[in-house]
């Protein structure tokens, strides 16, 4: 979230797509009430099914699966044509009045740069154009000219025009209208809109492209950056924010940087590699040493910005893994590090397809039951018979912990001949099960959706021998240090040197890996309260994830102050926006809305029209804000931390400081999406219908595991999508083992809608089997007013829905829905294609 | 009479999360009871657990119920459905054993020790909530959490709830908010908004909801009565009809003392009567 | 004073009740009076004192349902093996004339223990016949409505409401006959032998031609022999 929960009573228009937010996100659901209760907030609700969240809303709108795109550049279309977008905010905040390189084209759904066979773009044309210095980007300030991002970019949408779109989306014409005038109403100077969404928007094949056609939407309506505002990704796991923070993802180096790849031979190359700009300034491409990176890093790199300080987190983390001996004479032990293979993808379904060809040995399932919750669920559960071991660390013994029992393969009717089943005698897979502590039995922070980390003691003993997971994690690499101790061996270096001591007995500590986290001074141990603008790449201090820098403050008598501890839950914020700045903490720095330059006119002082309640920052220019430095005059306060340089005037301070440039970007020049600059309207990779924008099938940039596994809409005829109920949490494995919980939602269903009943004679109630080219479940049909067919360029489409939720174990069984999905993803992030695929029903 | 307390009932505010279901679970401590054949009522295509109606081990649940009409298309109506405890409860007037008793300040109690499980509570009630529990040989319903609003606490379902749809407090007061709401519902789309409790039954129930549409929508009765069968029962079969066998007990008495009187003067039981 | 007339077996007597009907009717007695009073411990508000007899409400719940089952098998099983007796005696409430009339008319009289004149009666007089009629009507009343009350669940709630007045009712209609009959039948000075006639079976014959001149003339006297 670039907001907040709390932030979301601020907002004029919520558009929550892409998300059952009342059913997966109910407490969240009560600030969009509140917004309702103290300024008459609308909700719109953007979904292929009628849902709670419908429920709540002002406006439901249908919308056929696996057409966000369609419908929001229908949106971004209908701002523009009518110029209904905030223009002041536009050419202030954003890369409109950018010109776009002239290599860069897009013709018939492909972008410049294609290579067919690699399935891949070449991004080298996806640049700006500059000035004669190569570094200073041209600009139009008139955004009339025909390369520039805003014309280009309505040039692109030109042809979302509203008929096209509902041919697209099966939505009601009228509806559509409906969606259009009352979200483009945030347009409006004074008015805030905020969209929502979720796992809807970004399991396609076309995920992150989806949340980019929010940005467009967001920024063209100059929503971005405000209280009310925002791209707000609803976390479906309360820890997800951190966990991602914490580079559990493999393509992350602590605190969203890029994990350096194989090529990536020394720390330079990686810095380098990491640090937009730098292969242009010639200091910098060419530096050698540390020495000579840090001059050309003083001396300034053009398009950088923020990252130019790259450098310092890198080192500061590494210093935080191997200390002492982490120097700048051994790179700071970035050969400690491993790489991963730049060839490689280690994601999910990589993950299980290598699996599944036998290339892993052993897997470490921590808070995870692939069985039920991963694509292909199938598949993944045959994979897991190619493992040697298998430890599988849950509260219960889950369906990925019991995959190799009798139980787990059975399947409908005995199973079909393309689904593999084994018997547990032929499953040499040895499976360790290590008990865990429920959440309420262990003490620690979490992350929550709008990046607040807050500590939460423990609210009750562990059951049994259960353990936390610092605990296991604390006691796996003491372990492994334990039998390394003693090995003189260079390779085992970076085992021997790690840093680990979280606690002095055999319970560690969440306390002090809060403190590594944060960071510290090298020389006096002393946490870096600051925040992370007191990082150094000299080895001098040590940080274990940038972002967090200043999680732990200091008290008045030098003792430690956990900011996530803090519990204070008066308002800051004199307008009443909700801030909350003193109730835990907020990566990063303590910044609760994060773009917050843009809550105030360019100049910094003038609020924008009639919203001067919803200012966040503003400039004072006669404010000294350090007082060691007196010469500095003027400085941005206000009731936020500020999203820009603190001392930095209006004109230089730019908004979006994480951007290379600066500012948003309607265009996404370079590395940023593996797709394309623009989003554009692909059809799912199973769709029943041809694409109606371009003679791409599907993401021309996906990756496709299993070809052979492309259901044809002659056997699938119908739109199949997967979602949770309010009364499961994600795979069920906990919610289906409480019997109270068990007993709201005992059985797997689908849902139809009475017109499909009608058509396959099921009726609500009954067993009916649904099927993929994957496998086939069984289920009980809910045959529901409340999903209704799609007209699609004028024929009818039908959807089933399945709750993902259900598998063999708990009081609440079911087979998992996952069995159905496929094995293809974003192209970006690998993230499965769950939402949208083709099957078929019938009565069991 | 202390001031009424009540829970209100926001069902443009519910989002059917039913935390307070399980919360209501929790504070009762009632086990759950898995009937895997069921999945919704049969035809209504709903996420209705208990067929829709509270049992012996469910106090209280939320009700889905799906409508679809030309103008507002579908909805999904939610409805927090429980004991209503009404103002004037037909379960006491019928209670044989006065296990009910209506708490000062609004709850309609009923206490288990007293139950005898005769269930004429059961086909009293104009809502039919009470439920027989088999195991117990009791009747069972929502108490309002008297114990814990003994404590000072609230209710454990108003306590739950997330988006404030279930509040607790003064009677008064909460009728107050429920009308300024429904004429906000009224303005705002949901022109046929409605309160519900306040009047129903003559003297009203002490649960108020606010409804976004009429009372039928929500699977509730428009006009809420007692039988005509139990009001026979009740006012007159009960405290009148009963006078008819003292009255023959005392004729008896009557014609044993007079007749013995007559008949020494006109011949005894020796005789065989009329000799 | 004297409750109940002697029993003299040294004068002529005639049956007036077979084995069956009088083992049916004590028993019906004894059911009904446990049901009456298990029940009436509910009917009655403050009537714990009735339910502690049967060691509280648990306890009178459970006679009452023991009664009740009793009850409607030996009714059912009676009617079913003196299936002749019930036609005959069906018969008989069907030959309510002006005799009967005539008795009802000065029964209120007799009643207080005044010498009246009654008209020739058949086996059962016209307050008998009336028993007859109200009393197995209750019963069957409250047998019905005491089962649908029993398992309320399987029925439609509407007739278990109208089940509860429509025990309640034929509870205190039949409790009623049952008081009259159970006064009139022993007690009372005019009844005479009738009591005995449901004891031992037999009834002197004398009082029978007195009270039921039409019954005994058809069954013992001139007219049985002429057949």
């Amino acid at each position: 979230m670039t907001n907040h929960m709390v932030d979301l009573k601020n907002t004029d228009v919520a558009l929550i797509m892409g998300s059952n937010m009342a059913e997966n996100h109910p407490i969240g659901m009560k600030w969009l009430g509140e917004g309702r209760r103290v300024r008459g907030t609308k909700i719109i609700h953007v979904d292929p099914r009628y849902t709670r969240t419908s429920v709540v809303a002002d406006l439901y709108c249908p919308m056929r699966s696996g057409t966000d795109i369609a419908f929001l550049g229908g949106m971004v279309n209908y701002i523009i044509q009518n110029k209904l977008y905030h223009e002041e905010y536009v050419k202030a905040y954003t890369n409109a009045t950018f010109l776009v390189a002239d290599g860069f084209e897009f013709e018939d759904g492909l972008f410049s740069g294609y290579d067919t066979a690699k399935r891949s773009y070449n991004n080298s044309t996806w640049d700006y154009q500059y000035e004669e210095d190569g570094t200073t980007i041209k600009k139009d300030p008139t955004m009339s000219h025909p390369r520039c991002a805003f014309q280009l970019m309505a040039k692109h949408y030109l042809r979302y025009d509203i008929d096209s779109v509902v041919k697209i989306c099966g939505t009601p014409k009228n509806k559509y209208l409906e969606v259009l005038k009352l979200y483009t109403s945030t347009g409006a100077p004074n008015k805030v809109g905020n969209i929502m969404y979720a796992m809807g928007i970004t399991q396609h094949t076309v995920g992150s492209q989806n949340v980019k056609s929010f940005a467009n939407v967001q920024m063209l309506l100059g929503n971005m950056g405000r209280p009310g505002g925002g791209i707000n990704a609803l976390r479906g796991e309360n820890n997800v924010q951190g966990a991602t923070d914490m580079a559990l993802l493999f393509d992350w180096f602590p605190g969203y940087i890029s994990h350096p790849t194989n090529a990536n031979k020394d720390l330079l190359t990686f810095i380098k590699g990491v640090t937009p700009g730098s292969g242009k300034v010639p200091a910098a491409k060419g530096a050698t040493t540390m020495a000579e990176w840090r001059a050309a890093v003083a001396a300034g790199i053009p398009n950088c910005n923020f990252r130019i300080n790259m450098s310092k987190w890198i080192v500061s983390t590494l210093k935080a893994w191997w200390g002492d001996a982490a120097t700048e004479e051994n790179q700071f032990a970035y050969h400690y590090m491993p790489k991963r293979d730049a060839a490689k993808n280690y994601s999910h379904m990589s993950m299980f397809e290598a699996m599944y060809k036998g290339e892993l040995d052993g897997l470490f399932v921590m808070g995870s039951n692939p069985v039920v919750g991963g694509p292909n669920a199938n598949k993944e559960q045959a994979a897991l018979t190619k493992l040697k071991w298998l430890v599988s660390c849950d509260l219960w013994l889950n369906e990925t912990a019991e995959f190799w029992t009798y139980r787990a393969w059975e399947r409908p009717h005995g199973g079909s001949a393309h689904v593999e089943t084994f018997a547990p005698k032929d499953i040499q897979t040895e499976v360790f099960f290590l008990p865990a502590c429920a959440v309420y039995e262990k003490e620690g922070t979490a992350a929550q959706t709008g990046r607040w980390v807050q500590y939460r003691w423990k609210g009750a003993d562990e059951v049994g021998k259960s353990k936390s997971d610092l605990w296991i994690i604390d006691q796996l690499a003491k372990k492994i240090k334990e039998l390394y101790k003693d090995s003189p061996r260079e390779e085992d270096k970076p085992i021997t040197q790690l840093t680990w001591g979280y606690g002095h007995g055999e319970e560690p500590e969440p306390i002090n890996v809060g403190y590594e986290v944060s960071g510290y001074f090298v020389a006096d141990k002393k946490p870096i309260a600051g925040g992370f603008a007191n990082l150094k790449d000299d080895g001098s201090t040590a940080c274990g994830v940038w972002i967090y820098c200043g999680q732990m403050g200091l008290n008045p008598d030098g003792s430690w102050l956990y900011k996530p501890m803090k519990r204070d839950n008066k308002d800051n914020s004199k307008a009443g926006l909700g801030l909350y700045s003193n109730w835990g903490w907020c990566w990063p720095v303590n910044r609760r809305i994060i773009y917050n330059r843009c809550s105030i006119k360019p100049d910094g002082i003038t609020p924008w029209e009639g919203d001067a309640d919803r200012v966040l920052i503003h400039w004072d220019p006669a404010v000294v804000s350090d007082p060691t430095k007196p010469e500095v005059v003027g400085a941005w306060v206000g009731d936020d931390v500020c999203d820009c340089t603190k001392t930095a005037p209006p004109e230089k301070a730019v908004p979006f400081l994480m951007r290379p440039e600066g500012y948003g970007c309607f265009f996404a020049a370079g590395a940023s999406f593996k797709d394309g600059p623009f989003p554009e309207h692909y059809e799912p990779w199973e769709s029943p219908v041809k694409n109606l924008m371009n003679s791409q099938p599907v993401n021309p940039a996906t990756k496709i595991w299993e070809p052979d596994k492309l259901g044809a809409s002659a056997d699938y005829p119908y739109i199949g999508t997967t979602y949770r109920v309010v009364e499961h949490w994600q795979t069920g494995a906990l919610t289906r083992t409480l019997p109270w919980l068990a007993e709201l939602m005992p059985n797997m269903f689908v849902e139809i809608s009475e017109e499909l009943g009608a058509i396959k004679d099921i009726r609500n109630g009954d067993k009916v089997i649904v099927s993929t080219s994957r496998g086939d479940i069984e289920a009980v049909a809910c045959v529901t007013k409340r999903i209704k067919p799609f007209i699609v360029n004028g024929e009818q489409y039908h959807m089933v829905g399945a709750i993902w939720q259900y598998g063999f174990k708990g009081y609440a069984t079911g087979d998992p829905a996952n069995r159905l999905t496929p094995h293809v993803g974003d192209a970006n992030t690998m993230i499965p294609e769950y939402k949208a695929w083709l099957c078929n029903i019938r009565r069991a | 009479m202390a001031r009424l307390k009540t829970n209100l009932y926001d069902s443009s505010k519910c989002t059917a999360c039913r935390g307070c279901f399980s919360a209501c679970k929790d504070s009762n401590q009632l086990p759950a009871v898995f009937d895997h054949s069921y999945f919704g009522g049969p035809g209504n295509g709903t996420y209705d657990s208990k067929d829709g109606d509270t049992d012996a081990n469910t106090y209280m649940m939320i009700r889905f119920n799906e409508t679809e009409d030309p103008v507002d298309g579908v909805r999904w109506n939610f409805l927090k459905w429980q004991c209503m405890h009404c103002m004037d409860p037909e379960c006491a007037k019928v209670c044989p054993k006065s296990a009910y008793t209506k708490l000062d300040w609004g709850a309609t109690f009923h206490d288990e020790d007293k139950c005898i499980g005769c269930q004429y509570c059961v086909y009293a009630c104009p809502f039919g909530i009470p439920k027989y529990r088999k195991r117990t040989d009791t009747i069972t319903k929502c108490t309002l959490c008297y114990e814990r609003v003994a404590e000072g606490l609230t209710p454990a379902c108003a306590r739950t709830c997330p988006t404030g749809a279930i509040k607790f407090g003064n009677r008064d007061e909460l009728l107050e908010e429920a009308r300024a709401r429904v004429k906000y519902l009224r303005a705002n789309g949901f022109p046929r908004a409605t309160i519900y409790g306040e009047t129903e039954l003559g003297s009203g129930t002490n649960k108020l909801y606010i409804l976004t549409d009429t009372p039928d929508k929500f699977g509730l009765p428009v006009k809420p009565q007692v039988e005509g069968n139990t009001i026979f029962w009740q006012n007159w079969v009960q405290p009148y009809a009963g006078w008819l066998i003292p009255l023959a007990l005392g004729g008896s008495a009557i014609s044993f003392v007079t007749s013995r009187l007559v008949a020494n003067k006109n011949g005894g039981h020796a005789e065989g009567g009329h000799e | 004073m004297q409750w109940i007339p002697e029993y003299k077996d040294d004068v002529p007597r005639v049956e007036r009740f077979n084995t069956l009907a009088r083992f049916t009717h004590w028993s019906h007695t004894v059911t009904f009076l446990l049901c009456l009073f298990t029940g009436l411990a509910l009917f009655l508000d403050g009537a714990d004192w009735l339910a502690a007899i049967f060691g509280g409400y648990r306890g009178a719940g459970l006679v009452h349902r023991i009664a009740a089952v009793v009850l409607t098998v030996t009714i059912l099983t009676a009617m079913a093996v003196g299936f002749k007796g019930v036609i005959a005696w069906i018969k008989d409430l069907f030959r309510f004339g002006m005799n009967d009339i005539g008795f009802l008319m000065v029964f209120p009289l007799e009643f207080l223990g005044f010498k009246v004149k009654i008209p020739p009666q058949t086996r059962f007089n016209g307050g008998e016949k009336m028993n007859s009629v109200v009393t197995p009507t209750m019963v069957f009343l409250l047998m019905i409505s005491g089962w649908i009350i029993w398992w309320p669940s399987i029925w439609w709630p509407g007739l278990v409401r109208f089940s509860y007045w429509v025990h309640d009712l034929a509870m205190i209609f039949g409790t009623l006959m049952v008081c009259m009959h159970g006064y009139l039948g022993s007690f009372h000075p005019g009844s005479g032998e009738s009591f005995w006639g449901m004891w031992k079976g037999t009834v002197r014959a004398d009082w029978a031609q007195h009270h039921h001149a039409i019954w005994y003339d058809e069954t013992y006297g001139d007219k049985s022999k002429a057949e």
